[in-house]
């Protein structure tokens, strides 16, 4: 199966008081075709500044370089109408706050009706067809009523199934959904995440799913990209990661939630903070955090290493065990 | 809808019989005797005193204030004391006069200002927008009188184009609506770049380009609308106020509104006419203020009114 999406050695910097600085540096990833990969972290991590530099949506201060091949296109090379074709129907992007991602001004129909007319070259009156099919989709209940509410008429829950409704619009080959549930109430969380999972199914549809859930992880996603400080610290199938965690920061945020299965052990929160985008350690980011940090990780970042078939760690352990499985 | 505005209709009389009261109160405490203004300084007192009674001066307080009413709701606002004619014709006449100027004022400053303020708040915090915001500043500190007769010299005199000031068809306009607009345009500028740059952080607009509009389709069909509302609040105020009349505008530009009948009726104590015209404006300002109310549920349709 082919990549829908490449992400290469990705650097996003900002500029802060006359200097740039990385919030984002050496990320790479990619998703397959129908595929859902998890980028999981704690907040401030840099996961909604990834995504929005996939859908090239940072303001145009930030610094974006690497490659982002989208079907083998580099969308960071792409003028900026080539990248208004894209957006939307190609790639499509849900958002965390869904009481304020739909304009507040325009009927619900509308707004889904848009990228339809936009890319697709429907007329006013078909694409409002379309609104009322893709709102019986989303599971909206009275669809050919509600096309021509507004979005204060509707609850959050029913707000993020209309923000779906406007992705899945065009059928894109990518979906990327930043913390599309964590606004949302436990039980409509996980309607909404059933939902995804049912129409990205149909349509093969790949889903950049951000999270800081791990138990989101584990129902949703195939593979997981573990990031910290702006660099991915440990990326593999959610099944190897989650039985077999290789680096420290992993384990740490394993630690940190409550398990439903096996015996019931204390959280432990991992001690400390993220470091700032303005003074991030030389060697290992994680490095003030770690239990297990040597003096050569304050010195030296390891580097992503392989810890099994797809699976890669950033960490000087990891370095030992190569050594040792060689 | 219709039950507010008849509410707002009903608290809209409140607020005129109260500033009728207040104009009423202050008409009387002008120290300068209108009798003796009508009869000129050389008449004699007996003449004073017959004109006093004539007018009705010489009773109570409330009931000229109660005949007065009376009279206001027949629309009668009595007679002038200096042309000797009945306000509401003298109202009848100057209201057309400012009401075309105020229109044609009103229009140059949105003309003006709300392009200007869409063009600002794209180009936020660079060059073009810092040279536009100077200019929007020199525009807003420049002085009506001045700019009205730079622009009636040079285009008017030297450049003989439009005429030289007074009412007549639409060439007679331009230099005083130019003017106004210059003068007011920076305010709607200003107004609407600071509502667009708020409304450009909310997440619906990185939504809209999300789905891949075009910058232009998401300032029109996104931004604008949202950013619209102070714009209307404060366009409602201003026509309003235009239509009382600019005297420093009618002045400069020799134009028989409104404006100069105020002014004229206040150093002139022409009670009568200072209390027509006050309540005139009063019910202008209720008026549109209720016209922005029922604007704002056509534009956001998050505002109801029960
Ligand atoms: N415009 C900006 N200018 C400067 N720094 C920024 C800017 N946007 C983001 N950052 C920094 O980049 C880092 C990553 O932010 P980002 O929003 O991607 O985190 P996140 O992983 O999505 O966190 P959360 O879970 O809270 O959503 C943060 O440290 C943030 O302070
Ligand atoms: S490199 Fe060192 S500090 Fe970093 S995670 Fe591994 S052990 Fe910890
Ligand atoms: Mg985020």
């Amino acid at each position: 199966m082919s990549n829908v999406l490449e992400v290469k050695d990705l650097e996003i910097q900002f500029e802060i008081d006359e200097k740039y600085y990385s919030a984002v540096k050496d990320v790479s990833f990619y998703i397959r075709e129908g595929e859902t990969l998890g980028l999981v972290g704690e907040s401030g991590c840099g996961k909604s500044v990834t995504s929005l530099s996939i859908m090239r949506l940072l303001q145009d201060t930030a610094k974006v370089s690497g490659a982002i091949l989208y079907n083998g296109e580099n969308l960071l090379e792409l003028g900026p109408a080539k990248m208004r074709g894209i957006r939307g129907n190609e790639i499509s992007m849900i958002f965390q706050e869904p009481m304020t991602s739909l304009n507040p001004v325009h009927r619900i129909g509308r707004q889904i009706g848009e990228s339809l007319m936009l890319h697709k070259g429907l007329s006013a009156s078909e694409a409002r067809l379309e609104a009322i099919e893709l709102l019986r989709k989303v599971g909206i209940p009275r669809p050919d009523e509600v096309v021509d509410d507004y979005p204060h008429q509707f609850s959050g829950g029913m707000r993020q199934r209309v923000m779906i409704a406007i992705a899945m619009a065009c059928q894109p080959k990518l979906l990327i959904a930043d913390e599309p549930t964590t606004a949302l109430d436990v039980t409509i969380q996980a309607q909404i995440l059933d939902l995804m999972r049912k129409l990205a199914a149909e349509n093969n549809m790949a889903i950049l799913l951000i999270t800081h859930d791990l138990g989101v992880v584990a129902e949703m996603c195939d593979r997981v990209a573990v990031m910290y400080a702006g660099k991915i610290m440990e990326q593999g199938p959610v099944r190897e990661v989650f039985r077999n965690p290789q680096n420290p920061y992993t384990i740490g945020l394993m630690n940190s939630i409550p398990k439903l299965e096996g015996p019931r052990m204390r959280l432990q929160p991992i001690e400390g903070n993220v470091p700032s985008v303005r003074n991030m350690p030389q060697g290992c980011r994680f490095a003030a955090r770690c239990p297990y940090v040597m003096d050569i990780c304050r010195e030296q970042d390891p580097g992503l290493l392989g810890a099994g078939p797809e699976h890669i760690s950033r960490c000087w352990l990891q370095a030992d065990r190569e050594v040792q499985t060689q | 809808m219709l039950s507010y505005i008849v509410r707002r209709l009903g608290g809209a009389l409140v607020v005129l019989f109260g500033i009728s009261v207040v104009t009423f109160i202050l008409a009387y405490a002008v120290p300068s005797d209108p009798a003796r203004m009508i009869a000129g300084p050389k008449a004699s007192m007996a003449t004073v005193l017959a004109i006093r009674h004539q007018l009705g001066l010489d009773r109570p307080l409330y009931v000229q204030y109660g005949a007065y009413i009376w009279r206001l709701l027949h629309l009668n606002l009595g007679m002038s004391y200096v042309y000797n004619l009945p306000v509401t014709t003298l109202i009848g006449q100057r209201f057309l006069p400012t009401a075309t100027l105020a229109l044609s004022a009103w229009i140059a400053e949105l003309v003006i200002g709300i392009p200007l303020g869409i063009y600002t708040a794209r180009r936020a915090r660079k060059l073009s927008d810092y040279i536009v915001s100077i200019l929007a500043l020199i525009g807003i500190s420049l002085l009506i009188p001045w700019l009205g007769i730079v622009l009636l010299y040079w285009l008017g005199f030297k450049i003989p184009i439009f005429p030289l000031g007074g009412a007549g068809g639409i060439s007679h306009l331009i230099l005083p609506a130019l003017t106004y607009g210059i003068t007011g345009a920076a305010a709607y500028t200003r107004l609407l770049k600071s509502s667009m740059l708020e409304v450009l952080k909310q997440d619906y607009v990185r939504t809209a380009r999300a789905k891949g509009a075009t910058e232009s389709r998401v300032i029109n069909r996104h931004v604008l609308r949202n950013a619209l509302i102070p714009v209307i609040t404060y366009g409602g105020i201003d026509i309003g106020y235009l239509l009382g009349g600019v005297v420093l505008l009618e002045v400069t530009f020799n134009w028989n509104g409104l404006g100069i009948l105020a002014y004229n009726a206040i150093s002139e104590s022409d009670i009568p006419v200072i209390m027509g015209t006050v309540l005139l404006t009063a019910l202008l300002v209720v008026l549109f203020n209720l016209l922005v109310d029922i604007v704002y549920v056509f534009v956001d349709p998050r505002i109801r009114y029960g």
